[in-house]
C-alpha cells in the first residue's frame, strides 16, 4: 500500500451492476468510499455490516434527481471523510425504446439523472477539490455515446453530453491538478443489460470482434488505473473498453 | 468599522494564499484594483477564492446569483452583505 495511499472516493449509484463492482474493488483496495443509490441492495447491507469497513463506508438512500439532497450529501461526505480526493460519476438510468414512443417522463428522468444530477456532483466535489487544489473525476460513459445504437436515443444523447463535459472540465481544471477522464464500457452483462432481448445481444456480440458482452471486471481496473499515480498525466480522454465493437 | 476590517482581511488572506500556491507574488490591496486586470485573479482563481471563503465565513454569495463584480472592494463588499451582521 506504500505507493497506493488511501483516497476519499464518492461513487455515485454503486449499489448494484458496474457501480457495485467498483465499490468493492475500491474498498479492498483500502480506500474511503461514499456512495448512494435509490435503494439498498444485498452489496450494501453486507459492506455496511462489515465492522472493519465501518470507518471507511459511508452509504445514503437518495435519488439522484433530488438535487438539493445531491448537494447535502457531498457535504456529509466531506464532512464524513475530511476530503474528497476523486469522484466516480456512474449514476445511471437507461429505458430502452424508440423515441417515437418516448414518454416526457422518461425523457427527463434520464436527463435528469444521467446528466443534470452528474453536473451537480461534479460541481460540488469539485468544490472540495479546489481547496486542497487535487483530485480525479471519472465519468462513466457509454459506447452509444461513439456509435448509434436504435432504442437509446435519449440514453445515448446524456452519455455523448458526459464526454463534452469531459473535455472541457479538464481543461477548465488541469491548472489546479484536478483530472477528469471518462470509461466508455460496451454492452456489459449487468442488470441494465439484462431487458436486451436475446436477438439484441446477439446482435451486440456479432458485432464485438473479441466476440462477447463485457463483464464489470473488464472495467474496474480502468477505474483503479485512472485513480492511479500512473494516470498523472491523463486528462479528458474517453478510454473505451467495448471489446473492439467500436473500431 | 472593526467588522469591515476583519473581513477584508480575511478575504485578503485567502486570495494572497491562492497568489502564492501558484508562484505568482502577494499583494497589497486597494480599493478600485480591478480583480482581474490587476490582482490578476482568474476566474478559477475566483472560484477557488469563494469555496475557500464559504470555508471561513459559512457563505457563498455566488450560489444563487451570478454578480457582477469588478474590484477588489466589490468583493469586500459582496461578503459583507451576505454575512449581515454576523461577522
Amino acid at each position: 500500500m506504500t505507493d497506493k495511499p488511501c483516497l476519499s472516493i464518492l461513487v455515485s449509484g454503486g449499489s448494484r451492476g458496474l457501480g457495485a463492482a467498483i465499490v468493492g474493488r475500491l474498498l479492498a483496495a483500502g480506500h474511503q468510499v461514499a456512495t448512494f443509490s435509490r435503494s439498498k441492495t444485498e452489496s450494501i447491507v453486507a459492506w455496511e455490516s462489515d465492522a472493519a469497513l465501518a470507518p471507511r463506508f459511508y452509504f445514503d438512500t437518495i435519488d439522484a434527481q433530488d438535487l438539493t439532497a445531491v448537494r447535502h450529501y457531498v457535504s456529509v461526505v466531506q464532512q464524513n471523510f475530511g476530503r474528497i480526493d476523486a469522484l466516480v460519476n456512474n449514476a445511471a438510468v437507461a429505458s430502452d425504446g424508440i423515441l417515437a414512443l418516448q414518454t416526457d417522463h422518461q425523457i427527463t428522468q434520464m436527463l435528469d439523472v444521467n446528466l443534470k444530477s452528474t453536473l451537480v456532483l461534479a460541481r460540488e466535489c469539485v468544490r472540495c477539490m479546489l481547496l486542497v487544489s487535487g483530485g480525479m473525476i471519472i465519468n462513466i460513459s457509454s459506447i452509444v455515446a461513439l456509435r448509434g445504437f436504435a432504442g437509446l436515443t435519449v440514453y445515448s444523447a446524456t452519455k455523448a453530453a458526459l464526454n463534452g463535459m469531459t473535455r472541457s472540465l479538464a481543461r477548465e481544471l488541469g491548472d489546479r491538478n484536478i483530472r477528469v477522464n471518462t470509461i466508455a464500457p460496451g454492452y456489459l452483462e449487468t442488470e441494465m443489460s439484462a431487458s436486451l432481448t436475446e436477438q439484441q445481444q446477439a446482435q451486440i456480440i456479432r458485432r464485438t470482434p473479441l466476440g462477447r458482452l463485457g463483464r464489470v471486471d473488464d472495467v474496474v481496473p480502468w477505474v483503479e488505473f485512472l485513480l492511479s499515480p500512473s494516470a498523472s498525466f491523463m486528462t479528458g480522454q474517453i478510454i473505451t473498453v467495448d471489446g473492439g465493437a467500436s473500431v | 468599522m472593526a467588522e469591515t476590517t476583519l473581513v477584508r482581511r480575511r478575504i485578503e488572506a485567502v486570495t494572497n494564499r491562492i497568489l502564492t500556491e501558484s508562484n505568482r507574488p502577494p499583494c497589497i490591496f486597494q480599493d478600485d484594483d480591478d480583480l482581474t486586470q490587476t490582482i490578476g485573479l482568474t476566474s478559477l482563481d475566483l472560484a477557488q477564492v469563494v469555496v475557500s471563503l464559504e470555508q471561513e465565513f459559512g457563505v457563498d454569495p455566488f450560489r444563487e446569483n451570478t454578480p457582477r463584480i469588478t474590484t477588489f472592494a466589490d468583493l469586500v463588499a459582496l461578503y459583507q452583505d451576505a454575512l449581515g451582521g454576523r461577522e
